[in-house]
């Protein structure tokens, strides 16, 4: 074991209900899938320690909700977030048309500094299901979203099956290699704190002691 | 009102310990006292009502089931002799040992089997730090209690006491100690909870019998294993009897309405499986407590569920799992006006993308346990949740709510294989004990009915073994409908859990976490060292009311107590019991860090809890809520 302290990766991952966020993480950290998931309340959190170009990195996964009640809570899971991963269903059209707003949610909540070119990732799950299950012309409406550079969403794509394991490990590999980026490029400005928490939940105490003197 | 600090009644933290004063002099018993009083009423041998006919029956049972124990000892085989003898010395009662077993007497064995292997794992985790105080402070508490001195006691205590609890009459004093130095903490729980002792390897007897009634040649140190299961199985079934008598007591009164009042200081210890359908149904204020409106109520109410269903099943099927939308397209067609039918399909749509949202969690509805996969079950889910999200557009469907309909469900599908299991045994001349049924759910002209009733297996079924596809629709709408009721029941008591943004959940997280600054600041700061925030694990546990992190078996448990509650307990002694929880686990998430703790309170480990976990943690909360009920600006 090196004595050198591992790179803590915090990744966010987002999506509709249903469309498989918590099987592609289960796949992903225990290699495994099962239909015996509960919904996700809240969000779950999950680490994987993983070897990207010769450095060990430990991601700090949040594994979120996709209900649309849930989103206000946002902002405990998202802030320090170094990479977002946009999940869609390749069976459910609305779970693709939904992936702007999912961006847009994260980085009002999220406070990231460099939301311009902040590291997002797209996920289209569940390429295991019969063809004709698919999104029509799925390809044309994915060029459509990821081309058009007023939607905004011109990010890597992965399609994957988390029942099957196909594409998983890739996908994450390269939110790992992405994320590690940014959290370089936001380690130069905060290069003195062991861990970006505190600054966060100061803030937070302060405004929750204010009720009560006693 | 500024509220006034008590340096008294705050707690004291030293070395790493936290713990609860009650007072230098033993003051705070008051507090202790009232909280026995609560938890002993189903206790086996105490009496809590004199002149109460119950008493005298139970004492009856007492002494026939320990007289045998006691005295009727030949063989090692006792265990075997005393079921029957019991359910001979109860001929004559309401009701045949059979109705009190309808699953048949082996399952005891299993049941008690299973509480003496965790009973040692049960106790070593009752040393919180409450506890471990609470020790302390019950010699005091003791010494109070025992008759010559419970005066001075009395008169001892600390009339400024600002918690919330009921005076305690010293007539009714429930216990009788043995003066006896106590000291393990599980002698605590003897004596704060007696029915925790069920199961207790010891076979320390807490309360005090006649001299006489005692073997004078038998030492009890050298019973052998036999014995102490023999003895273990009759403090079991000693319980069980007793606390069904009188449960029935309560459910029968003859004056035709149920005391809520007493019902409730029952319950709160527990509810026998078989009335608890009944007993919840009149607890959360379903079924009526006067006994000549119930079957009336329940037909209005359940027939105004199956028209709620009628309206929306017009636009969504529950069938299969396509969404059909049988009449969409057509009606939409068919109006005339464009505003008027893109209004109908947006509606429509609306409905769609709730009922897919549903049919997505209700497949992933408490997955582990068969009964929630098989499709007669996942289609009455569907309905239920269905009708009320549309029902509730405040809130409309929330996940979690999914997981909290699934007790009453196998509660109330329960209920009725016993009540057929109960009137099959009826026909072999067993005593009718249709008194204590849910009225209106039986009838001799249903077919599928009849067909179960003859099924050889019937006496082996329960929820978790039974299709719901072999109930007719009659059955299948009564059930579906008393689900729905109680469950909106259970609803309006955090309606603000689950509307907008959840200020209810935010609400309990923050209540929350005031009270662990006061029960145990170090865990506090740790977190705050860690940078763990409270919603990130709380959200869950107030979400789906712990129902995620407990089995479904012993949350059935803990709604016996929440039912007791007035208020219900789901939303502010909910926050408690998550304290206590929390508490728990105290020590060890006191030597992790961020990734570990998360990890931890994720997937705490309670999958070998017993009910006897479940009371102490519940105690606890009990003794917090008693502790801060009054104090809500101290936890603002
Ligand atoms: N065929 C197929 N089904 C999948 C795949 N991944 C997930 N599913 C199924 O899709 C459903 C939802 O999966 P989850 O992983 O629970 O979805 P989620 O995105 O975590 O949903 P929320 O927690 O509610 O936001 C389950 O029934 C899964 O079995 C996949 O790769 N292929
Ligand atoms: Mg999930």
């Amino acid at each position: 074991m090196s004595a050198r302290k591992k790179t803590l990766l915090k990744v966010i991952v987002l999506g509709d209900l249903g469309v498989g966020k918590t099987s592609l993480m289960q796949q992903f950290v225990n290699k495994k899938f099962s239909h015996q998931y509960k919904a996700t309340i809240g969000a779950d959190f999950l680490t994987k320690d993983l070897t990207i170009d010769n450095k060990t990195v430990s991601l700090q996964i949040w594994d979120t909700a996709g209900q649309e009640r849930f989103q206000s809570l946002g902002v405990a899971f998202y802030r320090g977030a170094d990479c977002c991963v946009l999940c869609y269903d390749v069976t459910n059209e609305k779970s693709l048309n939904n992936l702007s707003s999912w961006k847009d949610e994260f980085l009002v909540q999220s406070n990231v500094s460099n939301p311009q070119d902040f590291p997002f990732i797209i996920i289209g799950n569940k390429i295991d299901v019969d063809e004709s299950k698919k999104i029509p012309s799925l390809q044309k409406k994915l060029l459509n979203i990821t081309n058009n550079q007023l939607g905004g969403l011109n990010y890597p794509l992965f399609e994957t099956s988390a029942k099957d394991s196909i594409n998983v490990e890739t996908a994450f590999e390269n939110v790992a290699r992405m994320a590690l980026q940014q959290e370089e490029l936001n380690g130069a400005s905060r290069n003195d704190m062991n861990d970006d928490y505190h600054d966060a939940i100061n803030i937070h105490l302060e405004n929750d002691n204010s009720g009560c003197a006693c | 009102m500024a509220p006034k600090r008590r340096p008294e009644m705050s707690q004291v933290s030293s070395n790493g310990h936290n713990e609860f004063v009650f007072g230098e002099k033993g003051g705070r018993g008051k507090n202790l006292l009232s909280f026995l009083k609560n938890l002993s009423l189903t206790g086996p041998l105490l009496n809590s009502h004199k002149n109460d006919n119950s008493e005298e029956i139970n004492r009856n049972i007492n002494s026939s089931i320990y007289g045998e124990m006691t005295y009727g000892y030949t063989s090692p085989d006792t265990g075997g002799l005393i079921l029957p003898k019991a359910a001979a010395s109860l001929k004559g009662k309401r009701l045949s040992l059979l109705s009190f077993f309808p699953y048949g007497l082996s399952k005891i064995d299993t049941t008690d089997g299973s509480g003496t292997q965790s009973n040692n794992g049960g106790s070593s985790r009752l040393a919180s730090p409450l506890f471990r105080h609470a020790t302390n402070s019950m010699s005091a508490l003791e010494a109070s209690l025992r008759p010559s001195s419970r005066k001075s006691g009395f008169t001892d205590l600390d009339d400024d006491w600002d918690a919330q609890i009921d005076d305690v009459d010293p007539e009714v004093a429930p216990v009788v100690l043995k003066p006896v130095a106590r000291s393990s903490t599980n002698d605590m729980i003897d004596l704060l909870h007696p029915d925790l002792m069920a199961f207790a390897p010891s076979l320390r007897i807490s309360v005090e019998r006649k001299p006489s009634q005692r073997h004078p040649s038998r030492d009890r140190a050298l019973m052998d294993s036999h014995d102490r299961q023999a003895e273990q199985e009759v403090r079991f079934l000693n319980q069980m009897l007793t606390k069904l008598t009188k449960f029935q007591n309560i459910l029968l009164k003859n004056d035709g309405t149920i005391d809520l009042h007493e019902l409730r200081k029952l319950s709160w210890n527990g509810v026998p499986a078989e009335l608890r359908a009944s007993v919840w149904q009149l607890l959360v204020g379903y079924l009526p407590a006067n006994k000549s409106r119930q079957a009336s109520n329940l037909m209005r109410k359940r027939s105004e569920y199956a028209e709620g269903l009628k309206n929306v099943s017009t636009q969504i099927l529950f069938k299969d799992d396509n969404v059909i939308s049988s009449t969409a397209n057509s009606s939409a067609a068919s109006v005339p006006g464009g505003r008027d039918s893109n209004n109908r399909d947006n509606s429509v749509n609306k409905d769609k993308a709730l009922y897919h949202q549903i049919k997505i969690d209700v497949k992933r509805t408490n997955p582990s346990m068969p009964l929630y996969s098989l499709a007669a079950t996942q289609q009455s889910l569907k309905k239920i949740l269905y009708l009320w999200a549309v029902r509730h557009p405040a809130s409309g469907y929330v996940q979690g709510i999914n997981d909290l309909c699934t007790p009453f469900y196998q509660i109330f599908l329960g209920n009725y294989i016993w009540q057929l299991q109960r009137k099959a045994a009826h026909k072999t001349g067993a005593p009718d004990d249709s008194p204590l049924f849910i009225p209106g759910i039986l009838d001799d002209n249903d077919t599928q009915e009849q067909l179960i009733l003859e099924d050889p297996k019937l006496m082996t079924y329960t929820a978790e073994n039974f299709d719901p596809s072999r109930i007719s629709d009659r059955v299948t709408a009564i059930i579906e409908a008393d689900t729905y009721w109680c469950l909106a029941r259970l609803l309006e008591n955090i309606t603000d859990n689950y509307i907008n943004e959840q200020p209810g959940i935010h609400r309990q997280v923050s209540d929350l976490r005031n009270l662990i600054l006061k029960i145990d600041p170090e865990l506090l700061q740790h977190f705050e060292a860690e940078g763990i925030e409270f919603i990130q694990f709380l959200f869950r546990w107030m979400n789906c009311l712990l129902m995620r992190e407990v089995s479904v078996g012993l949350i059935i448990r803990m709604w016996d107590t929440y039912l007791s509650e007035t208020p219900l307990g789901f939303n502010l002694f909910h926050v408690y019991v998550c304290a206590a929880f929390l508490i728990k686990f105290s020590a060890e998430l006191k030597e992790k860090d961020f990734q570990d703790i998360l990890l931890f309170l994720q997937n705490p480990p309670t999958a070998n809890w017993t009910e006897k976990d479940i009371e102490v943690m519940l105690s606890e909360a009990f003794i917090w809520q008693s502790l801060y009920v009054n104090k809500g600006a101290h936890l603002r």
